[in-house]
């Protein structure tokens, strides 16, 4: 009986348990998920300052191109969105659904004046003349910048689903999820606009 | 989820620390385009970033929480920060 009840309440422990990730708020699958797309992004800026070591003329003259106001205007935009996806979480915390539709209405909203703002940043770029393929520089900007304008589609996916499927923890998660591409944007910005 | 103590700091406080950490990295931009205050502007550039980045992570994403788990992203987004704008410091453009 004691063997048989240990080997229950170890079972029980494999099965619930989330080990040092338990102590992450929200569901642990998206914090791997988060872990993961941070450590992509970092290596692929980490690979953007060596190239850029290599060849500081070039990444200078071609930085100087870029608008630094639409950069600043789009960290303030997803910010703000941030602060929306945030008081969402916590007024599904509450309980209070039609709130918390409503700021994950208000958050998706700003996502989409990210996206605007980034497709009317590329038109100039290519109206210019600079493409994915005019050199190096160029070819990051797009492929960094464009993998993250991607996880923002993605992004405003998952807020419309969650404020559908309005639950604590799916509000949670999919507002993490949200989190996230802000957290990267503000990484990516200030290595691609500032530096 | 077991949840920790909870550290609620008002979200319209974290936004607008957010934002003014964001004119200060602008400020380290315009310092670090002239060349007497390059480094420090890119030094303010980094530490900026850094700060918006814990602040992002203790109170959007709750990892307020969890401190372990706030120090050991803090110190990783550090590492990776301190190594892109070293090089760009240590190779500037012609």
């Amino acid at each position: 009986m004691g063997d048989g009840e240990g080997a229950c309440n170890e079972a029980a422990e494999i099965s619930s348990g989330w080990g040092p990730l338990s102590a992450l708020p929200g569901d642990a699958m998206m914090w791997i998920l988060i872990i993961s797309e941070l450590a992509v992004f970092g290596a692929a800026l980490a690979g953007y300052a060596v190239a850029r070591a290599l060849d500081p003329g070039l990444f200078s003259a071609s930085q100087a191109h870029l608008d630094p106001f639409s950069g600043a205007l789009n960290t303030a935009i997803l910010l703000t969105s941030g602060v929306f996806a945030a008081g969402a979480v916590r007024q599904a915390r509450a309980g209070v659904i039609r709130a918390t539709r409503r700021l994950i209405g208000i958050a998706f909203l700003f996502g989409l004046a990210f996206l605007a703002v980034k497709v009317g940043e590329y038109a100039g770029h290519l109206a210019d003349g600079y493409g994915l393929e005019t050199n190096t520089f160029f070819t990051l900007y797009y492929l960094v910048t464009g993998f993250h304008a991607a996880h923002v589609v993605f992004g405003l996916m998952i807020l419309a689903l969650v404020a559908v499927f309005a639950s604590e923890e799916n509000v949670t998660t999919g507002c993490a999820f949200w989190h996230m591409v802000d957290l990267i944007w503000v990484l990516v910005f200030a290595v691609f606009y500032l530096s | 989820m077991p949840h920790g103590a909870i550290r609620k700091r008002p979200l319209l406080l974290i936004w607008a620390v957010l934002m003014a950490l964001s004119a200060l990295g602008a400020f380290g931009a315009w310092l670090a385009d002239g060349e007497t205050l390059r480094l420090a502007g890119l030094g303010a550039i980094a530490l900026v970033t850094l700060f918006k980045a814990r602040l992002i992570l203790a109170d959007y994403l709750e990892l307020s929480r969890a401190p372990g788990w706030l120090a050991g992203f803090t110190v990783a987004i550090f590492l990776l920060l301190a190594m892109i704008f070293a090089l760009i410091a240590l190779v500037p453009a012609p």
